[in-house]
């Protein structure tokens, strides 16, 4: 049923010349001519949130290119989402320049290491990122885990590092920072949404 | 030099927060008075130099005819407030959009919509369209009725030929049935394919700015000219947001529909227009979607299927 309505909804050059246009009296030729010179600009709208802070602001970016295959990509736009509840597209000067954000030359877009006493950021591989992170955590945990206090009582906490997660996380993210973070003991934790 | 005193309030209160927060985009918006008038003068503008400029300009002067017939005709009575609840609760169109209810009689509004637009049409109608007019002048109401009802059914069997004024007379009358609700009649569903109203198919979805939203998209009835909330970048037909991208006219003299969009959707290959007022503010989503048939015409190429029904251009 659905799909005999949509065909009946059709508009295709091969049905002009029996359409109510062309019955009425009206010619089709002129229609099909400049139907021919023009041809499809293919675009993309994608929803996101905004990275900046914790209100979480719905916004849209719009591209050019429809994603397919040797097609050009490109952001050329960044608003507010008007369906979104929580600032029903509108955004702070912060979020109005996202796109400079996005397209930025100092933007940073894999790890990288500054040494002791180097005034050179090195870059590094994710792997070797990670693995140095684990590495150095495991080293401060080992060596300032606080297991009892003097008096004997149970806390153990780990002081001497702190946490600071990403903004626009999902609330799956959140509880999965939440326990990893936790469960290693320590305590000083913050989100980057609340700065 | 004395100092100025700001009061600055460090915290604000729940209430004084939901105060500043923006509204709610409207759910629903009913057919303005000047519906007609605003349609016609848009597509008379878009029938200049246009390929399609004919038949453009004279669904601009049969639009003109619906203005007046609208304003000619009795206001419909407030809907029985009984059969408002039950729909209401059901979640069921107040206006009945298969034609149960449709008087075909030269007294109904219908019969007097049709009599005007039939009487004005033939003086500036071409010679196939006079022969048209005269054989739809002769249908009994009967025959009449049963037209009016395949192109309300949106099923085949009906005469493309009848189609654009049987269809001008019939959005005359549901335009006047829905003028006469006011919002709170209405059962708005969230993500709605059909028009809560009277059950139709969209003719377009238009993208408005200013007051009650800037940027809100709403599908627009073909039948009875409503504008119910849709969310934008989810396909209206299948409420699927994957796979949805834009299809626009590009080319030498493209840059005058620059409003009109299709959303496209790749999980039920549909496409709907997308009119917007962000980009030009004087474009209309009856008269736009009928200027634009060129770009229904490439995106059928592309192998999406119209979702919109325009009642003056069937082609079965």
């Amino acid at each position: 049923m659905q799909l005999s309505r949509r065909q009946f909804f059709k508009v295709c050059a091969a049905g002009v010349s029996g359409s109510s246009m062309a019955v009425l009296g009206f010619s089709p030729t002129a229609a099909m001519a400049e139907t021919r010179h023009f041809k499809l600009a293919r675009t993309t709208e994608v929803r996101n949130t905004c990275p900046y802070c914790s209100v979480g602001c719905g916004i849209i970016l719009y591209s050019l290119g429809d994603r397919a295959k040797n097609a050009h990509s490109e952001l050329i736009h960044i608003e507010g989402d008007p369906d979104h509840p929580v600032n029903r597209g509108t955004l702070c000067p912060k979020g109005a320049g996202l796109l400079d954000f996005v397209k930025s030359k100092n933007r940073l877009k894999f790890p990288e290491v500054r040494e002791a006493g180097s005034d050179q950021w090195k870059r590094i591989s994710w792997d070797e990122a990670f693995t140095r992170i684990a590495k150095l955590m495991k080293a401060d945990r080992d060596a300032n885990f606080v297991a009892k206090t003097a008096d004997g009582l149970t806390v153990n906490r780990w002081l001497t590092t702190g946490f600071l997660a990403a903004s626009a996380s999902s609330n799956e993210s959140g509880y999965l920072t939440h326990k990893v973070v936790r469960s290693l003991g320590m305590l000083s934790f913050d989100n980057q949404a609340r700065v | 030099m004395t100092a100025t005193t700001i009061p600055i309030k460090s915290v604000l209160s729940a209430e004084e927060i939901a105060a500043q927060r923006a509204p709610a985009p409207d759910t629903l918006r009913l057919p303005p008075a000047d519906l007609f008038a605003t349609r016609a003068a848009r597509l008379t503008s878009l029938a200049r130099g246009h390929a399609m400029g004919e038949y453009l300009n004279f669904c601009a002067r049969l639009i003109a005819v619906q203005d007046r017939a609208l304003a000619a005709l009795k206001p419909a009575a407030r809907p029985d407030a009984a059969l408002a609840e039950r729909c209401r609760s059901h979640g069921m169109p107040l206006l009945d959009a298969q034609g149960g209810d449709l008087d075909a009689s030269a007294f109904g509004a219908f019969g007097q919509a049709l009599a005007l637009i039939l009487e004005e049409a033939q003086t500036f109608a071409p010679a196939p369209a006079r022969d048209i007019i005269a054989r739809l002048k002769g249908l009994g109401a009967d025959a009449l009725a049963k037209e009016a009802r395949l192109i309300l059914k949106a099923e085949p069997g009906f005469d493309t030929g009848y189609a654009p004024f049987i269809g001008a007379a019939l959005q005359v009358d549901w335009t006047r049935r829905a003028r006469a609700l006011e919002a709170g009649d209405v059962f708005v569903r969230e993500e709605g394919s059909l028009c809560p109203v009277c059950g139709s198919h969209p003719v377009s979805s238009i993208v408005r700015i200013g007051e009650g939203g800037h940027g809100v998209r709403y599908a627009v009835c073909g039948l009875c000219a409503s504008e119910w909330h849709v969310t934008r970048i989810k396909c209206v037909p299948c409420q699927s947001t994957k796979g949805i991208a834009y299809s626009a006219l590009d080319g030498e003299g493209a840059d005058r529909f620059k409003a009109v969009q299709v959303e496209t959707c790749d999980e039920c290959k549909s496409a709907l227009k997308l009119v917007s007022l962000e980009k030009d503010p004087n474009a209309e989503p009856f008269a736009d979607d009928l200027a634009t048939l060129m770009l229904d015409m490439l995106v059928d190429d592309a192998g999406y299927q119209r979702a919109g029904r325009n009642l003056f251009y069937f082609a079965p």
